[in-house]
């Protein structure tokens, strides 16, 4: 997925859009309302307790598979348990496991090719070779790879997705320093006499540390989705703990008998994401114009 | 001499590619600390204490307790050899558990990237040549929304919907052709959508050319423009996506498959997954990453006969 969107980034602003830019006030209703959302994920993802007051493994038989009601919101699922409470405290593995896959991911990248390109010549070329590399093997696929390697449990997860996402960073921090590299203050610096490192630190990672922000703004949402992917394939938290992509796998065989279990946490990831997406194109200036 | 020359650096970057995804993979899988055997020991049902003399007799068997490096020389001198290994859960040849589950699975992609591309270009076509700004407007979304939707989600509740509440096509089953419905259009709308968004964005461009602008002034039809002069300009540069697009459909079948039950080659990675079965994982990167390199060669190759400019150009500009 990732290659993909870098293909997609790297032509971006090339076509001239003849449609209309929406309105003004629509897109600040559309920002706003998805900064709420987020907002509101992540209190569940860091304070779950300030949005229920149920516990998501309290099990109550008499209550088992009922259909969303006042009294539970979202449901419940087969031993009774509430599933909006689970969903909540589900965001909280969920999210934060996608916060640390982008974080490895910005980390790692960044560090590869800050190096790689300003080190440059035969590393260099060695490195961007095996980022095609990387770029052209599925993310799911690496993500698994790695899955296999360290066993299962959210922050496993975590790693790979990250690990499936390093190459995107690496490579466009290095076209990065490549662009900054050229100026005349990078110039002026060296013939001030600064050390390589200082140069690095001070003056090639912050003039390059805004658009690899935005794009970790970008991988967020695709982080939540691929890290959602692989709780559902069964390699996150081990039962009874909730993840978001392991609650839509529990609910597969109630398909016929209770809709809720699968369509609503299904619904909550693709309302994140959407919301995510859309602040990301916001901090994105370049994006932001095309639309 | 100057073809000859232009395949050699393709087909040495294709072993390359080959060459880095095998070391990569090799160095996750068996660099990390992973432990196959005592996992393989718990899962034959002697639970309790394990046995330190047995695991250290299967470590001894598999190679585990040599140095990497070693391990690395003797794989991949095996890899070169058509030796892929033997799954360290079911002991048979990693080739004949793979190739259990190969044919379903290219079926099962092969109608998915078919699926795709058709709803793709259609989307892209309309969206980009539709004078009507709000239609423009809802289909320029879709994309976007649809790579929004996690795939499993997307594959259960199209079950829900057509199996379980109007009973129109089958919920599970590989053999009947209706039971290829479902997971077909599980596959093929998140690929579709990447495909119309790089589509569109060509054709918008294109639209905008010179050659198009001069056809339209001396008076061509939009239906004739579209089909003579856009489309062809516009779909070239979407073919370079080809060898991702097939990644991407291998890794989809993951997921589909293990939402529709159905056995195939996505089954087999995920369980292989399940039980650490170190060899048949790495045997599915590597396959990821010859289709990748065999789709990419048929596309290089497909270019002169496309485009009629880099036939004349003599093959300089690739």
């Amino acid at each position: 997925m990732s290659a993909v969107r870098s293909l997609l980034v790297g032509h971006r602003g090339a076509a001239p859009r003849p449609s209309a830019r929406p309105r003004r006030w629509t897109r600040w209703i559309g920002l706003s309302a998805s900064a709420a959302f987020v907002v509101l994920v992540l209190v569940g993802a860091f304070f779950p307790t300030l949005l229920t007051g149920a516990d998501p493994l309290a099990v109550d038989p008499t209550a088992a598979l009922q259909a969303p009601s006042a009294q539970h919101v979202f449901g419940t699922d087969y031993v009774g348990r509430d599933l909006y409470t689970r969903v909540v405290y589900g965001s909280s593995l969920s999210l934060r496991g996608s916060l640390l896959a982008v974080l490895i991911a910005l980390v790692a990248g960044s560090l590869i090719g800050l190096v790689s390109g300003y080190v440059g010549g035969f590393v260099d070329t060695f490195v961007m070779r095996v980022i095609d590399v990387i770029l052209a093997i599925p993310g799911l696929l690496l993500s698994m790879t790695v899955v296999t390697a360290l066993g299962f449990g959210t922050v496993n997860v975590a790693i790979a997705v990250g690990v499936a996402s390093v190459a995107v960073f690496a490579r466009l921090m290095r076209a990065e320093v490549y662009r900054v590299r050229g100026t005349r203050y990078i110039e002026a610096a060296r013939l001030v006499g600064s050390s390589r490192l200082r140069i690095l630190f001070r003056h090639l990672l912050p003039n390059s540390a805004g658009t690899v922000l935005t794009l970790a703004a970008l991988e967020f949402g695709g982080a939540i989705l691929a890290f959602s992917a692989l709780s559902f394939l069964g390699y996150g938290a081990q039962p009874p703990q909730p993840e978001w992509g392991s609650l839509v796998n529990d609910g597969r065989g109630y398909l016929q008998t209770a809709w809720w279990l699968t369509t609503l946490p299904g619904l909550v990831i693709i309302l994140t994401v959407l919301a995510a997406n859309r602040i990301s194109r916001a901090l994105d200036p370049d994006q932001e114009a095309v639309r | 001499m100057l073809l000859l020359r232009y395949w050699g650096a393709k087909l040495a970057q294709s072993v390359f590619v080959l060459w880095a995804a095998f070391t990569l993979s090799f160095f996750i899988l068996y660099g990390l600390p992973s432990d196959p055997v005592s996992l393989m020991l718990s899962q034959g049902g002697a639970s309790g204490n394990l046995d330190p003399e047995a695991i250290a007799a299967l470590n001894r068997e598999y190679g585990f307790d040599r140095p990497l490096v070693l391990q690395y020389v003797d794989h991949l001198g095996a890899f070169l050899r058509g030796d892929f290994g033997t799954s360290i859960e079911q002991g048979q040849p990693v080739v004949d558990i793979v190739g259990r589950g190969i044919g379903s699975t290219t079926v099962l992609a092969l109608a998915g990237f078919g699926v795709a591309v058709a709803l793709g270009l259609a989307l892209a076509v309309v969206a980009s040549s539709t004078r009507m700004r709000w239609l423009r407007q809802v289909l320029q979304s879709l994309p976007p929304l649809a790579l929004s939707l996690p795939p499993f989600w997307l594959g259960l509740v199209l079950l829900q919907l057509f199996s379980f509440t109007f009973h129109w096509f089958p919920s599970f089953g590989d053999r009947a052709p209706n039971t290829l419905v479902l997971p077909t259009l599980t596959l093929a709308i998140p690929v579709s959508a990447t495909i119309a968004q790089v589509l569109t964005k060509n054709f918008l461009t294109t639209w905008q050319q010179p050659f198009v602008q001069v056809a339209q002034a001396k008076g061509l039809g939009r239906p004739r423009l579209l089909s003579r002069h856009v489309l062809r300009n516009a779909v070239i540069p979407a073919l370079t996506m080809a060898g991702i697009t097939f990644g991407h459909l291998l890794a989809g079948t993951v997921i589909t498959e293990t939402v529709f039950s159905r056995a195939g080659l996505g089954r087999v990675t995920q369980q292989a997954v399940t039980q650490q079965d170190l060899p048949v994982v790495q045997f599915v990167v590597v396959l990821a990453a010859a289709i990748f390199v065999v789709v990419n060669l048929l596309v290089d190759g497909l270019y002169p006969v496309i485009d009629p400019r880099i036939r004349r150009r003599g093959l300089v500009a690739a």
